[in-house]
């Protein structure tokens, strides 16, 4: 499968990843993942979504990033949990009733020093 | 001299949440001053013996909190005084305070600097903070001298040894006599990497923490009690615009 295209060039340099991806009721793509566009160190993380009225052909970049302030990985430092472990099952969900309109999305977001479950709707 | 308390959780070794791999770490400093305090010796330490929690991750059964503690010697070491905890104020019980560096100025001003979580209930998140006192160590005034809380960095690259953070940062002053106050430096992870940086921790008597951007952190509490310092955000450098190594000075 090609990709249609990229939902922002800004960013090439740095890392997006982890994209999660839903249709609302009205077939708008939304499009959310982890970005580092604004470190040009490729280190500080942020969380960025984007939404496309043509089926993924054009995007339209929300801004600002969902989280406040930017962080950085903590991977590693709980010997408790899994390493290397971020965003791997993080979702975007749109309502399956079709009741409501737009997107919903739960990511990991690291500004406390530790992974915390934050969500954001657009 | 006086009993020691590992810090931290022992997951084989001692480990500071954040997998901050630590032991005592002694520090140690000599007044070369022409003041009565020449010849005081000082040792500064990691300590855990004061305030414990449970811990179930660790092997001890108990995760123990940093102090940076210091003792002194007036007679070349033969015997040491009482140890006095720098990091005085209730809001640093259940926080790591660790990593002390010691150092005594032309003044014979003795200086600490130490990592301090005391802004991150949950004892995550890291500051610098440097204490002077003015009477070999019975009273002390401190101030941050970082701009961002940033967390450990520790398992992020895997050249990099794993689990070091500060085990020989330093603090000194001028070995000729000529200037006072005292320079150290330490480690940052405010920008997600660990980058070193040299502020001077100036023992002057008007203690406003300035930068070299020209902004204004805080004016340091007449004890160690909770700072006054507003905590800047821990937001990127816009692209392009890495902060540099500013240096950090109490000025007059």
């Amino acid at each position: 499968m090609e990709p249609l295209t990229q939902p922002s060039v800004a960013g090439r340099g740095t890392d997006q990843y982890m994209p999660g991806i839903a249709v609302d009721n009205w077939g708008v793509v939304g499009l959310c993942y982890y970005d580092r566009r604004s470190d040009p160190s490729n280190f500080l993380i942020d969380r960025r979504c984007a939404r496309s009225w043509n089926g993924g052909t054009s995007w339209q970049n929300l801004y600002p990033p969902f989280n406040r302030r930017s962080f950085m990985s903590v991977t590693n430092q709980d010997l408790l949990l899994a390493t290397d472990y971020m965003g791997d099952y993080d979702a975007l969900a749109s309502d399956f009733t079709k009741a409501h309109r737009g997107f919903v999305g739960g990511y990991g977001d690291n500004q406390t020093g530790q992974p915390d479950a934050r969500t954001n709707r657009f | 001299m006086t009993d020691t308390f590992p810090v931290g959780g022992n997951q084989g070794r001692q480990f500071l949440q954040g997998i901050i791999r630590v032991t005592e770490f002694p520090s140690l400093a000599l007044d070369r001053s022409s003041r009565p305090s020449r010849g005081t010796l000082y040792v500064a330490w990691n300590d855990g013996g004061r305030v414990t929690i449970p811990d179930f991750e660790s092997l001890s059964g108990v995760y123990s909190f940093s102090d940076a503690l210091l003792v002194k010697s007036t007679d070349g070491g033969a015997t040491f005084g009482p140890a006095t905890q720098v990091n005085r104020g209730a809001s640093t019980d259940f926080t790591d305070q660790y990593m002390p560096a010691v150092g005594v100025d032309k003044n014979g001003d003795v200086g600490v600097c130490y990592y301090d979580r005391r802004h991150d209930a949950a004892n995550f998140l890291i500051d610098r903070r440097c204490a002077r006192s003015s009477d070999g160590g019975d009273h002390w005034k401190s101030l941050q001298v970082n701009e961002r809380s940033s967390p450990s960095t520790e398992f992020q690259d895997f050249e990099v040894a794993y689990g070091y953070q500060g085990d020989y940062d330093t603090l000194t002053g001028d070995f000729l006599n000529h200037h006072k106050g005292l320079l150290g430096a330490y480690a940052d992870n405010s920008l997600g990497s660990q980058d070193g940086i040299q502020p001077t921790a100036g023992i002057r008597r008007r203690p406003a923490l300035t930068t070299s951007s020209g902004s204004t952190g805080c004016s340091a509490p007449s004890t160690d009690s909770p700072t006054s310092c507003p905590r800047a955000p821990a937001t990127a450098a816009p692209p392009g615009r890495r902060p540099s190594a500013s240096t950090t000075t109490w000025s007059p």
